[in-house]
């Protein structure tokens, strides 16, 4: 009986920890005192450093999208009229906030888990603790806040990039020009699209240090405990993107469109 | 131009100019080592693949293998592909109902899930879950030098190391998107039905018009395309991590991007190419 019921109650005490993580977190998020220094070092980290891997990935997401969309409508419709439409509303609704995430629970939440593991392991955090500075409120905090506004930020960019590069397929294989692409999208895309964007971009930016902490607090077992934090790490934020996601989906479709 | 790359070396000149100078020259080189990789990526491709075919064979690690790569990452792939097949199935009925179009719903669902959604998703599953591991695994051995001791005992790293791993990868990415198409299909319909409010009989009535045998044939050739290039690019930056622990979480990173990017790039040409078969394909049967 208890071999089938471990799995269970490690599960809710991981949730139960995480949460536990994640409202220690806000709460010395705004709590004094502030220290910029560190949010912009790790804004640096986080968010400039990624910039190259997350744009180039959105643009063949952007490309992609165009170019499956216009075979389902040519099947649906029978006309390619509305790709741009239906492309700039997926991205801008789905992809643009979405695929950046992955990619930044990929490098950045193992970087993070990586990181705080070594501390871990080589006694740093203990020694944090041991004169007295909390080891959420120093190393959780900045890379919260950074993530944070970076992911909105980039999730910003991303659309930007997804929309030029699926404007340039349309040119391209299905003969609709931008100003065509402009106008075809107007119909579609409201301003609340763009809010949506950026408010998964907010809270997959939560997601990603919390998670990716937690899994390097509780590194244990030398240099291949490492590994196998970060693969948690990796595959348990993007799983949880994954599921806040459809909720948040499902939230937009039904109170706001 | 060559005004510029000599007068650098100098560094007399007003950083307005050697700002972007050096930039370019920076992105130039990490072009050319980019280059230099992929070179070394498809000869370290060529050296697994001539070693597939020949013995010894090592059944038993490929059977472990499989079992890391396939049978753990199952629960993992069931959950993420029943919540993308909602996300998608809202996303669309959200888009077709202003058309008044609900009876395409499942077949748009279903034709998405099967090309594109399905063998996309897995692969970036492996990609986080395995590929990740084997670089950091691989990378270890190579740093502590276990895989000099290997070459010693007159065993071949490759044929023991990677050839098991390029195998599973390949097999279990298969399989994992065969499973995760079907939960993914199952995902949507049942959302469909419970916050759509598409009846399940509805929603699967147009898919057999819609969702054509070419589209299952094009999403698991997907992921065996998939399968292959994981597996080589992660054992490859496993395989030539050099230095300490630290070249090994980096090596870890850098194996992440550039599978993210390298899958999404091939998931692109492999649309257009497989755009331009269906195409052909239904002038063929129209004639």
């Amino acid at each position: 009986m208890t071999a089938v019921l471990t799995p269970f109650s490690v599960f809710f005490s991981t949730i139960r920890n995480v949460i536990r993580l994640f409202v220690e977190t806000v709460y010395y998020t705004f709590r004094p005192p502030y220290r910029v220094q560190p949010i912009l070092d790790q804004m640096y980290w986080i968010g400039v450093n990624s910039t190259s891997i997350v744009l180039s990935t959105i643009a063949f997401v952007g490309m992609i999208s165009i170019v499956e969309l216009a075979f389902q409508m040519d099947t649906v419709l029978h006309t390619t009229e509305f790709v741009p439409g239906f492309a700039s509303v997926l991205i801008l609704r789905e992809f643009a906030s979405v695929i950046p995430a992955a990619m930044m629970a990929g490098k950045v939440g193992a970087g993070i888990t990586a990181e705080v593991g070594t501390m871990q392991l080589t006694e740093q955090i203990d020694a944090l603790r041991l004169i007295s500075i909390n080891p959420v409120k120093h190393i959780v905090v900045p890379r919260f806040v950074a993530s944070v506004l970076s992911l909105m930020l980039l999730s910003c960019l991303a659309a930007t990039v997804a929309i030029i590069t699926g404007m340039i397929v349309c040119e391209v294989s299905l003969g609709i020009d931008w100003q065509l692409f402009i106008n075809s999208s107007r119909n579609f895309v409201k301003p609340v699209d763009l809010g949506i964007n950026v408010f998964k971009a907010f809270i997959f930016g939560q997601i990603i240090p919390v998670v990716s902490s937690y899994y390097g607090f509780r590194t244990s077992g030398g240099a291949e405990g490492v590994g196998i934090a970060c693969t948690k790490s990796v595959v348990y934020s993007g799983l949880v993107i994954v599921i806040l996601d459809f909720f948040i989906t499902w939230a937009a479709s039904v109170y706001i469109l | 131009m060559s005004d510029a790359a000599q007068s650098t070396e100098s560094s007399s000149l007003p950083g307005f100019i050697r700002g972007p100078v050096e930039a370019v020259g920076g992105v130039i080189s990490d072009v050319a080592e980019g280059i230099r990789h992929f070179g070394v990526l498809v000869l370290f491709f060529r050296e697994t693949v001539t070693r597939l075919a020949r013995p010894p064979y090592y059944p038993d690690v490929i059977m472990y293998q499989m079992y890391q790569v396939g049978v753990k990452s199952l629960l993992i792939a069931i959950l993420a592909g029943s919540f993308v097949g909602g996300i998608f199935a809202i996303q669309i009925n959200d888009q077709l109902i202003d058309f008044g179009a609900q009876a395409f719903l499942g077949g748009i669902a279903v034709s998405v899930t099967v090309r594109e959604v399905g063998p996309l998703m897995i692969a970036l599953l492996i990609a986080g879950r395995i590929g990740a591991f084997t670089a950091a695994e691989l990378g270890t051995m190579n740093v502590t030098e276990q895989i000099d001791a290997i070459r010693c005992l007159g065993t071949d790293p490759i044929k023991y190391l990677v050839v098991p791993r390029f195998l599973a990868c390949i097999v279990m990415s298969f399989v994992l998107t065969v499973v995760g198409i079907v939960i993914g299909i199952l995902g949507s319909a049942v959302v469909a039905w419970a916050i759509c409010g598409v009846h399940p009989l509805f929603f699967f009535g147009r898919v057999l018009d819609m969702v054509h045998v070419f589209d299952f044939v094009n999403g698991l050739w997907k992921s065996f395309f998939f399968g292959i290039l994981i597996a080589t690019v992660c054992c490859y930056y496993g395989f030539n991590t050099r230095g300490g622990a630290e070249d090994v979480g980096r090596n870890v990173n850098t194996t992440v991007v550039v599978t993210g990017i390298s899958l999404l790039a091939a998931d692109y040409f492999l649309a257009l190419i497989s755009s331009w078969f269906y195409t052909l394909i239904l002038k063929v049967g129209e004639i």
